[in-house]
């Protein structure tokens, strides 16, 4: 009976100081960059487009077939997916981003929309 | 025979609960999140029918819930999600050292983080680490909820299982 509760703590434990350390990891991430740098448009792992979070912009990204959309919004330094046609709508519900790393993934378009501030220039802005 | 009524049971339930889920949208907004309600039958056939029958319910139920509800992808987004989190259930039950509804948490964070896993090689990003301590600490409660109704449903199917016709 214990035992099994020891066991029971061991792993609850490491769970929560697994979750802490990864929370505090993105904290720092936070502190370094926010409302700067640009949003990358990643189509099936290609870089097609990127757009600065400084400027308020509303854009609607097509497929090469013009038959899936994502509506991405710009505004005041961070960017969110305001409209799509994907049938499950995660990405119109996810929230808004603004900092390095951070990502809105739309599944069913095998679209990523993420963060890239200005010290990460080592990956192309534009490759697609 | 019981064995197949049983687990015929068990992935009907399964199914209604992925159906009954699809219909609830969680307002987080963080990709990967979900309550995990189909588990419920999949923690309840572990210890019902043995854990191989059980294997075979997780593929069943991810694969007809991905059909009915879903698409191809979201059929490899669950499958993996799904037997990540079957694998280490059925290994902490062999363990006998932790309760179900530590067993069931675990299995809630597993499938949360082997779903992520999948969307981080589908669409070849790594940004949604971001998300990881908030999928941990949903798997974990909505883990420990579901192995606690689980807790309190065994006794009463046990029962019905073993003669309830002679009541």
């Amino acid at each position: 009976m214990f035992q099994k509760l020891k066991g029971d703590l061991i792993i609850v434990g490491i769970i929560i100081v697994l979750a802490v350390v990864f929370f505090l990891i993105n904290l720092i991430r936070d502190r370094q960059s926010s409302g700067e740098g640009n949003v990358l448009v990643v189509r099936d792992g290609r870089v097609v487009e990127s757009y600065p979070l400084s400027e308020d912009i509303t854009v609607t990204l097509w497929d090469e077939e013009r038959t899936h959309y994502n509506l991405l919004m710009i505004k005041d330094g961070s960017a969110e997916i305001s409209d799509a046609n994907c049938p499950d709508k995660i990405c119109v519900r996810s929230r808004a981003i603004a900092r390095d790393g951070e990502s809105i993934i739309c599944l069913p378009h095998r679209l990523v929309l993420s963060v890239h501030s200005e010290r990460e220039r080592d990956m192309d802005a534009v490759t697609g | 025979m019981k064995r197949t009524a049983v687990m015929g049971l068990l992935l009907a339930l399964a199914l209604i609960l992925s159906y009954v889920e699809s219909l609830i949208p969680l307002p987080i907004g963080i990709p990967g999140i979900k309550i995990g309600l189909a588990n419920l039958a999949v923690v309840l056939a572990m210890y019902l029918v043995g854990e191989r029958n059980a294997l075979l319910l997780t593929i069943s139920k991810a694969v007809l819930s991905g059909l009915l509800f879903g698409n191809l992808t979201v059929i490899l987004y669950n499958l993996a999600g799904a037997l990540i989190s079957f694998l280490t259930m059925a290994l902490m039950k062999k363990a006998g050292r932790f309760h179900l509804p530590v067993i069931s948490a675990v299995g809630g964070v597993m499938h949360n983080t082997g779903q992520l896993l999948v969307a981080c090689v589908i669409v070849s990003t790594y940004g949604i680490v971001y998300y990881v301590p908030f999928l941990l600490i949903a798997g974990l409660v909505t883990g420990m909820v579901i192995g606690s109704v689980a807790v309190l449903v065994l006794p009463a199917v046990r029962k019905g299982m073993n003669g309830g016709s002679r009541e």
